[in-house]
């Protein structure tokens, strides 16, 4: 269902989607830096990933590893200063967001890319009814009346299973529950139909019950619209049961990438195999658990070569490395290993096993 | 240093008899007023939140509790830290009632049942160093650690937990969050403890410094014997660490039993429902557990439902389970569940390999 098709479309340059043209949304070689009073801290250091229409792309990442920062960076909501784009494209249906005009870029987000947060009570206006605000998405991209929005809210708040929507539409963000609260959000994001939605740890703050609940949600929302998914998470069971693709970050950049089964059945990234490997199970009481060593690097000072190599068991420099490949001196590239596979590790066939 | 057998014989609590529980608690109550008014407060209901608790802790066990957010069970970990008083029910600890110790005995509890924080950031004082932290507890309870090898003995206990001895200096904002639980922890082991209450200990820490908090862990309690008792939310870390697991709503315990029991055979719907939910890891076993989703939202618990706590939930609901509260027993899966219609059922796929 395109955007442009319904007759309360008033947008002056319509974001029409054209199925076959490629990917929706495109990143190429993205860089993030946060300019401080003590530094700069490199937060995103050249990433590069796409999302297709229908499909599920999970960005997996501890805390500090960029994922946030580069989704804040898709939907131009970076805190800037301090944040600053030093390079690469953002492109949405083939056109560069980063070099369009202010106005383009407000009439994407919305209609084109939309956004969910982790904390919803933070991300919803205390001081505004939830109708309100799932209703200004209507009067501030397509001038909608005031009591039209209503109604458009009305019917979203039901779409995203909200109970007794009609009488719960006049009521304020504290009186609803965590669930309820991130299902507000999730109506607001879907307003416009969306292409491409954004959903940042949207199910973390909440209790496994009501996470399972809001999965299935988006689930169903995107296999409804077709929407690309873009799932930022650090939860790895989520990104199994929910995504089609992973892109597995550590410090700024993508190290591993492939789809859900063959990343977690055959990880290539030593940090990814770690990360699985960091992981009680619920199936099986399980022996020791095999855990990374030290901690996430500091991104005012990133470890040079790769910035993996001081938490890796396999990493090696000097003689025993191989030329061109000394974990300390020499920058990975990310490289196809096997076909549909990408990682950034100069031994992936050792952790492969190939 | 000083000898453990010192301790041992000041002590004025007797040692449980072999068999016996270090801890027991029997129908514990928690119920914090509801006020309005700012000049004449007046209660206007109580929020039960916790309501008619029974666990028992062995000794060199680990109980998991496990349970969704405002059931209770931090509650429960205050009550048994003595930093809230319990409104009914009891707390025996090596057999005596914590609620009539007083003097020498309630000051020893105090020493033996410690406490680990959620929260790595709020829990350490920022303006202390972290040996002051970890050696506050002996300024209380001075037969602990003799004065004179205080500084050395924090240093073995930074060293214990995996961190640098010579940071006893520093301030807790020099730490990241997965040390600072460390602290949390040496500061808690400072005064040899026979249980340590570990209220959400991993929660906020990223996956691969998690696994390295639970080892810790379980090292230091195969090394010093302690007991834990094991409170979060993430269900496969209670499974990993604990021996037996009570699984909470609503302020009461709904299941009990080993971790074999509860997770291979869950009978109480609640249970079955939390398990049923948990997002599993494999590729292989994705889609081959059926999910049960619940509806709504946990009840308020100023307000719990008659009968029944989970029944405004439950697909098995009947008449009965509005009107009498079912108890915590077997009825006949081998390990209590508190409901009517209880029935065991596999949720969680066994491993394919």
């Amino acid at each position: 269902m395109s955007i442009s098709s319904g007759s309360i479309s008033s947008s002056p340059a319509p974001v029409a989607y054209d199925p076959g043209s490629g990917p929706v949304l495109e990143v190429d070689d993205l860089h993030v830096e946060f300019r401080t009073r003590s530094g700069v801290v490199s937060a995103v250091n050249g990433i590069s990933y796409s999302v297709d229409q229908g499909e599920t792309l999970a960005i997996l990442g501890e805390s500090g590893s960029g994922k946030s920062v580069s989704a804040q960076a898709i939907m131009g909501i970076l805190d800037s200063p301090p944040a600053v784009i030093t390079g690469g494209g953002i492109r949405f249906q083939g056109r560069d967001m980063l070099t369009m005009n202010a106005e383009d870029q407000r009439q994407i987000r919305g209609p084109g890319i939309s956004m969910i947060f982790q904390d919803a009570l933070s991300a919803l206006n205390p001081v505004y009814s939830v109708g309100f605000q799932i209703g200004e998405m209507f009067r501030a991209h397509r001038g909608t009346s005031r009591k039209e929005a209503k109604q458009h809210a009305v019917e979203l708040m039901d779409r995203v299973r909200i109970p007794a929507a009609a009488r719960r539409v006049n009521d304020y963000p504290h009186q609803f529950s965590g669930g309820m609260r991130q299902r507000v959000m999730i109506a607001m994001a879907l307003a416009l139909d969306p292409r491409i939605l954004i959903a940042d740890e949207p199910t973390t703050a909440l209790d496994v019950t009501v996470q399972a609940q809001v999965m299935d949600l988006l689930k169903d929302l995107q296999r409804d619209t077709g929407m690309g998914l873009i799932l930022i998470t650090h939860d790895l069971g989520v990104v199994n049961e929910v995504a089609d693709r992973v892109a597995v970050m550590y410090a700024g950049k993508i190290v591993e990438t492939g789809t859900v089964d063959d990343v977690f059945t055959r990880p290539a990234h030593p940090y990814t195999l770690g990360l699985m490997n960091s992981i009680p199970q619920v199936e099986a009481k399980g022996g020791r658990l095999n855990p990374i060593v030290g901690q996430p690097p500091n991104l005012a000072a990133i470890p040079s070569g790769c910035s993996f190599h001081p938490r890796c068991p396999r990493a090696r420099s000097g003689v025993a490395a191989a030329p061109g490949r000394d974990c300390v001196g020499d920058v990975p590239p990310l490289r196809l290993v096997v076909p549909g596979r990408e990682a950034a590790c100069h031994y992936s066939e050792e952790v492969l096993g190939v | 240093m000083s000898d453990p057998a010192d301790i041992a014989a000041a002590s004025v609590l007797p040692e449980p008899s072999a068999g016996e529980p270090l801890l027991e608690i029997r129908g514990l109550k928690k119920y914090f007023p509801l006020t309005q008014g700012i000049v004449f407060r007046k209660t206007i209901g109580h929020v039960h939140a916790v309501d008619g608790v029974d666990l028992t802790l062995n000794r060199g066990e680990t109980v998991g509790m496990v349970g969704e957010s405002g059931c209770g069970k931090s509650t429960v970990a205050k009550l048994l830290v003595a930093l809230e008083k319990p409104t009914g029910g009891t707390i025996l600890y090596k057999g005596q009632d914590v609620a009539k110790m007083g003097g020498r005995a309630l000051k020893q509890y105090r020493r033996e049942v410690q406490i680990i924080f959620q929260d790595p950031y709020g829990s350490l004082n920022p303006r202390m160093t972290v040996g002051d932290i970890v050696a506050e507890g002996w300024s209380v309870h001075a037969d602990v650690a003799p004065r004179k090898g205080r500084l050395q003995r924090t240093q073995e206990l930074l060293d214990r937990v995996g961190l640098n001895p010579d940071y006893v200096n520093r301030y807790p904002h020099q730490f990241s969050g997965g040390q600072r639980q460390r602290i949390g922890i040496a500061r808690a082991l400072a005064l040899r403890p026979e249980i340590i209450v570990c209220d959400e200990p991993v929660s906020a820490l990223d996956v691969s410094v998690q696994a390295q908090v639970v080892n810790l862990l379980e090292d230091l309690q195969d090394e010093l014997g302690m007991s834990y008792l094991f409170i979060a939310h993430d269900l496969s870390v209670v499974r990993h660490l604990s021996d037996r697991i009570a699984v909470m709503y609503l302020g009461s315990v709904v299941e009990e039993g080993t971790e074999e029991q509860v997770y291979g055979s869950p009978s109480h719907p609640y249970t079955q429902a939390l398990l049923s939910s948990v997002p599993l890891h494999e590729p292989a076993l994705r889609g081959q557990k059926d999910r049960i989703l619940l509806q709504g939202d946990v009840p308020s618990p100023a307000d719990p439902p008659s009968g029944c706590r989970f029944r405004t939930r439950c697909w098995k609901a009947q008449d009965i389970c509005a009107t009498e509260p079912p108890a915590l027993i077997d009825r006949g899966q081998g390990h209590p569940a508190a409901c009517h219609f209880a029935e065991a059922r596999e949720v969680v796929p066994v491993d394919v390999d």
